[in-house]
C-alpha cells in the first residue's frame, strides 16, 4: 500500500523508570518474553486454524502438500522477515535495554 | 472478524494476525484477572493475613501494611511482573497496527465529512504537565502523542485500540453509568447543554447524544490527537458533538452555560491541585440548579484494605502517579472548597451500566455485581455529585 509520507517509527516505551517486580531485572525480562511468546503462539494457532478451515472448505489434502511445497525467493524472504518480527516482539524488553546500552548516558 | 458493532469510521484496518493478536491479548488479560489475580487474593486471605494476625494479634490495618507483607512473596512478585508485561504487550500490539497506517489514519480524519458537530483546536494552549509529562497506564507517548506527524491522530487511535483490548464493549460504558445515575437520581433533569470534560476520544460523550437528544453536547480535552480522532469518529457514527481543545481548569465558556457537567475516569489521572481547580471551574460553568457528576474508581475509604493494595499497584507498576493520592482525597471537602453548598454536594456509588448489542442499542441495563467487579471494585463507580 503506497503511503503519502514515509513510515516513521512510533515509540513503544512508556516514559518513567520501569519498576522491578521480581528479585532481579533479568527475571522480569524472562517473564516478559514468556508473555509475548504466549501471545504469538495464540496468533500462530489462529492462523493455522484459519488455513485448515479454508483448506477443508476447498477439499485440499494438506499433509503431503506441506512437505512437497517449494518456496520461491520472495516467499523465503517474507518468511525470514516474519521470523525477525516475531523475535522483535518477544525480545522487546531486551531490545529496549540494548538500545539504552548503546547510548552510555541513558544507562539504567 | 472483530465485533463490527464497535467499529466506526476511524477504526484502524486490521489484518488476520492483528485481529488474532488482539484476541490473544484479551485472553491474556482475562487469564491474569480471572486466574492469577484471584490466586493473589486467595494467598492474602488464606495465608498472609492469618499469618500476620497470628504473629501480631491484630488485623492488617491499611494498604501500606498489606504492601509490606505481600511484596516479598514470590507469587505476588510474579503476578506483578506478569501484569506489567501483559500491559506492555498490549501497547506493543496496538502500536504495531497503527504504525503501519498512521499517515492514512491522519488523512482519514482530515477528510471526514464535518456535517454535525465541530472541532476547535488551540495550538497555543499550554498542555498541563500532568498530561504532557506522564505516560498514563504505560500508554507510550501519552495522551498528547502525535508520533511526530502533523495533524496527527496517533494518541487517539492508540487509546481507541487500547480500550478495545481492555474490554470489547466497554466503550462508553462509563458514560452510560453516569447517565443511568442521572436518570435515577435526577429524573426531572432535561438538560439543554451537557459538557463532558477530559473527553479523550468522546466514547462517553456520544452516550449523552443518545440519552438527551434535545441537548447540545460539548466535549473538551487538552490533547489534539485525541480530539481529531474523536471528532472524525463521532461524525462517522452520526453523533453531534462540539469538540474543543481546552483545559478544564479554566475554559473559555461563559458562566452558567451548562445544565450538566460530567467526567469519567478523569480525576485519577489529574493532579490534586488541578482537580481542585477543575471543581471550581465546573461550578462556575453550571446554571443554577445544574448538576455536576464525576465518575471514577471508588475512594479507598469505600473498599477493603486488600483491594486498596491491589489498586495501589496501579500507581507503582502501571504509571498512574495520581491514582493513589486521588483515591485518598476528601472529595466532599474539595467540592465545598470549590463553592458547592455542603448540603448540595456528596460522594456516592453509581452501579456499572452495560450496553448489550453495540452502538445501536442505547438501552441502559445494570450488570451483575460480579461483572462490575471486573473493572471497578465493590459494586460500581465512585461519583462526586454537586448541585448548584
Amino acid at each position: 500500500m503506497a503511503e503519502a509520507v514515509p513510515k516513521k517509527k512510533m515509540t513503544r516505551v512508556a516514559r518513567g523508570k520501569r519498576p522491578k517486580m521480581l528479585p532481579d531485572w533479568s527475571s522480569d525480562v524472562f517473564l516478559s518474553m514468556i508473555t509475548s511468546l504466549t501471545t504469538e503462539l495464540m496468533v500462530m494457532r489462529d492462523r493455522v486454524d484459519t488455513i485448515e478451515r479454508i483448506a477443508a472448505d476447498k477439499g485440499v489434502i494438506l499433509k503431503s502438500d506441506i512437505d512437497a511445497y517449494e518456496f520461491d525467493e520472495k516467499a523465503l524472504a517474507e518468511r525470514e522477515a516474519a521470523r525477525k518480527a516475531l523475535a522483535d516482539r518477544i525480545f522487546y524488553l531486551v531490545l529496549q535495554q540494548a538500545e539504552r546500552n548503546k547510548t552510555p548516558k541513558k544507562r539504567s | 472478524m472483530t465485533n463490527k458493532a464497535y467499529d466506526h469510521g476511524m477504526t484502524p484496518e486490521m489484518n488476520h494476525d492483528e485481529i488474532a493478536r488482539e484476541h490473544a491479548v484479551r485472553a491474556m488479560r482475562f487469564h491474569l484477572y480471572s486466574q492469577v489475580s484471584q490466586g493473589t487474593r486467595g494467598y492474602f486471605t488464606n495465608i498472609v493475613a492469618p499469618e500476620f494476625e497470628k504473629a501480631s494479634g491484630r488485623a492488617l490495618k491499611d494498604r501500606q501494611e498489606v504492601r509490606k507483607v505481600m511484596q516479598e512473596r514470590p507469587y505476588v512478585q510474579l503476578h506483578l511482573s506478569l501484569q506489567r508485561s501483559v500491559q506492555e504487550v498490549m501497547w506493543n500490539t496496538v502500536i504495531e497496527n497503527i504504525e503501519r497506517q498512521l499517515p492514512a489514519l491522519n488523512q482519514r480524519a482530515k477528510d471526514c465529512e464535518r456535517k454535525l458537530g465541530s472541532l476547535v483546536l488551540d495550538d497555543q494552549l499550554e498542555i498541563p504537565r500532568y498530561v504532557a509529562n506522564v505516560d498514563i497506564h504505560c500508554m507510550p507517548g501519552g495522551y498528547d502523542y502525535d508520533a511526530d506527524h502533523p495533524d496527527s491522530v496517533a494518541a487517539g487511535a492508540i487509546y481507541d485500540r487500547g480500550i478495545s483490548m481492555y474490554q470489547r464493549g466497554a466503550e462508553g460504558a462509563l458514560g452510560l453509568s453516569v447517565i443511568a445515575y442521572l436518570q435515577k437520581n435526577f429524573p426531572a433533569l432535561k438538560p439543554k447543554k451537557v459538557l463532558d470534560i477530559g473527553c479523550t476520544i468522546g466514547m462517553s460523550a456520544q452516550r449523552y447524544c443518545d440519552a438527551f437528544p434535545d441537548a447540545e453536547v460539548y466535549a473538551i480535552d487538552v490533547a489534539a490527537p485525541c480530539l481529531r480522532y474523536g471528532h472524525a469518529r463521532a461524525e462517522s457514527l452520526g453523533k453531534k458533538i462540539y469538540f474543543s481543545q481546552q483545559n478544564a481548569e479554566h475554559t473559555n465558556f461563559s458562566d452558567g452555560t451548562f445544565d450538566v457537567v460530567v467526567s469519567t475516569i478523569l480525576a485519577h489521572e489529574t493532579s490534586t491541585t488541578a482537580w481542585q481547580n477543575i471543581l471550581t471551574e465546573c461550578r462556575r460553568l453550571l446554571k443554577p440548579g445544574g448538576v455536576m457528576v464525576h465518575a471514577d474508581l471508588p475512594q479507598f475509604a469505600d473498599i477493603d484494605v486488600y483491594s486498596q493494595f491491589l489498586f495501589g499497584n496501579e500507581t507503582r507498576y502501571n504509571n498512574e502517579p495520581f491514582w493513589t493520592t486521588f483515591r485518598g482525597m476528601n472529595l466532599k471537602a474539595a467540592m465545598e472548597t470549590a463553592g458547592f453548598a455542603p448540603d448540595q454536594c456528596f460522594v456516592d456509588l453509581a452501579p456499572m451500566a452495560g450496553n448489550e448489542g453495540g452502538f445501536t442499542n442505547t438501552k441502559v441495563t445494570t450488570t451483575s455485581r460480579a461483572q462490575g467487579a471486573k473493572t471497578a471494585p465493590g459494586f460500581g463507580w465512585g461519583v462526586q455529585v454537586g448541585i448548584k
